[in-house]
């Protein structure tokens, strides 16, 4: 579904955001990327939904590849994926169904199958009898279920997730956690970025380490917290 | 049906930028409206003064009537004749005596009349140049029965020269003002696009190709574009309503004016949100990518 092959990122002259990186990640996993920050993870996220291109190596996601994509190409890939964030990226102007609903107007949905696309995906993160307030009325947890309703709306065959914690408060983090993994267990792949090493580190799901840009682990095994430490 | 929702949308919700950008649209346009006023006016000056310029072939006396008609046939037979018009001798007279006015007197005093009959040659526009007008005269010049010929060269080359430098001039200050117009306008865009890069950024994200991403901005544009279009047409109209009666015929306005101030408009916007949401698009702010994506 996914293959990274021996891929660097370089912004800069001896910068890297990833080094010599490759990884497979199968239909239907859940996957923490870890560490600590600037290490790598939204570089390594960014590859997916190629928001970025590798200086070296191949990305290929779903039959796209990162050396032979067109710029018309890349919507199409997006539509396939669902991509959340620590600031949610919500429109302040519009309610939550417009905010959910903006992600099949935008690619011709027929108006019909949006009302009912958004209501049931509403449903699914529990935020229907909040259709039609605004963000700002919003808790920061109820937010990021927006986001993820947004992202859900297209059924996705991935969940990309990048701090989606990051915002908001223990409680909610709980909450968002266990939505992630409902989704999951309904067959979306989901790939969570978080440097938050005492959420995952003795999580059952597969775990990729990063520092400077470098895979350290790649485990479902429970991680050491010392692994950021001895490796520089 | 998305599309123009949008747009409206974006004109109601960001009114006061609207607004700024439909000012900036409107004073761009009212400049470029005059100086179209002027552009026009300048030809309209050009070409009174060129119609002047003409040919005028003197007989010798002792020419037939069978050779003047000859002559006559000749001349209209030229390239880039248009006309020819014959000045008998008693003509030419009666225009002497009409010139004179309260001096006519002084002809009384002639035993014969001393003026040559003579042929007008009006010619083309596109004849009218030095270059043209030296070769017909040389032509003409050359003909039997035609004793001298003037066409006030020295005039002709003058104006020639005054004409290619001012449609130079306009045409480099039409240049600079259709240039700024777009560069203030796609700045000032610039401004409102930049207020909603997120919904841009969110829309790239949701797989939204770059036609659907640009076309409401576009449709926006071009609905400002219109309106201030149509607003500076319509003052401009007034200005020179205000003014018509003291600048006579000099100053002529025309309806294609008004339409291309209009479709002027529409470009701008056009062009303006074209040129500013394109700076939005794959490019995440502080991050240089190594390649593009």
């Amino acid at each position: 579904m996914i293959q990274i092959y021996d891929t660097d990122v370089i912004f800069a002259k001896q910068w890297y955001g990833l080094k010599n990186v490759s990884l497979k990640i199968d239909k239907g996993e859940f996957i923490f990327v870890t560490g600590p920050s600037g290490c790598g993870k939204t570089t390594l996220l960014r590859l997916i939904y190629m928001d970025l291109f590798p200086t070296n190596g191949e990305v290929i996601v779903s039959g796209f590849h990162s050396s032979s994509i067109k710029t018309k190409e890349i919507p199409l890939l997006r539509r396939k994926l669902g991509v959340i964030f620590q600031d949610f990226k919500l429109l302040q102007d519009r309610d939550i169904f417009d905010n959910v609903s903006f992600a099949l107007q935008v690619t011709s949905t027929p108006r019909k199958l949006i009302k009912e696309k958004v209501l049931k995906t509403l449903a699914d993160v529990g935020l229907s009898h909040k259709r039609d307030s605004f963000p700002y009325q919003l808790s920061g947890g109820e937010q990021q279920r927006v986001a993820i309703a947004r992202a859900l709306v297209r059924e996705p065959f991935i969940l990309i997730a990048d701090e989606p914690t990051g915002n908001v408060d223990p409680e909610s983090t709980k909450n968002i956690l266990n939505l992630l993994k409902d989704i999951n267990a309904s067959g979306t792949a989901v790939i969570m970025a978080t440097h938050e090493l005492g959420m995952v580190k003795r999580s059952p799901y597969r775990k990729i380490a990063l520092k400077s840009g470098e895979v350290i682990e790649d485990t479902k095994e429970n991680l050491k917290e010392e692994i950021f430490l001895d490796k520089l | 049906m998305f599309i123009l929702k949008e747009a409206f949308r974006g004109l109601s919700k960001n009114k006061l930028m609207a607004f700024v950008t439909f000012g900036v649209m409107f004073f761009s346009l009212f400049i470029f409206g005059l100086f179209l006023i002027s552009t026009v006016n300048l030809f309209l000056l050009i070409r009174k003064a060129e119609e002047k310029v003409e040919i005028t072939a003197f007989l010798k006396d002792n020419l037939t009537n069978e050779n003047i008609s000859a002559l006559k046939q000749n001349l209209s037979s030229l390239v880039g004749v248009k006309e020819v018009i014959f000045i008998s001798k008693q003509q030419a007279l009666e225009q002497f005596r009409e010139d004179l006015g309260d001096n006519s007197d002084l002809l009384e005093a002639l035993e014969s009349n001393p003026l040559p009959a003579s042929f007008d040659v009006i010619l083309y526009e596109s004849y009218k140049d030095p270059k043209n007008l030296q070769e017909l005269a040389v032509k003409i010049d050359a003909m039997p029965g035609i004793e001298e010929i003037k066409y006030g060269k020295e005039w002709v080359e003058i104006l020639d020269k005054v004409v290619k430098i001012l449609v130079g001039v306009d045409l480099i200050l039409g240049l600079i003002i259709s240039l700024s117009s777009i560069f203030v306008v796609a700045n000032t865009i610039k401004l409102t696009v930049f207020a909603r890069r997120n919904q841009i950024e969110i829309m790239e994200l949701v797989g939204a190709t770059h036609k659907f991403i640009v076309s409401p901005f576009l449709v926006e544009g071009i609905i400002e574009g219109i309106l201030a279009g149509a607003v500076a047409s319509g003052l401009l109209f007034g200005v020179y309503n205000l003014f018509a009666s003291r600048l006579g015929d000099f100053v002529q306005i025309t309806r294609e004016l008004f339409i291309i101030v209009l479709v002027f408009g529409t470009l701008l916007g056009y062009i303006g949100s074209h040129i500013s949401v394109k700076k939005f698009l794959h490019a995440p702010i502080g991050v240089q990518l190594p390649k593009g994506r």
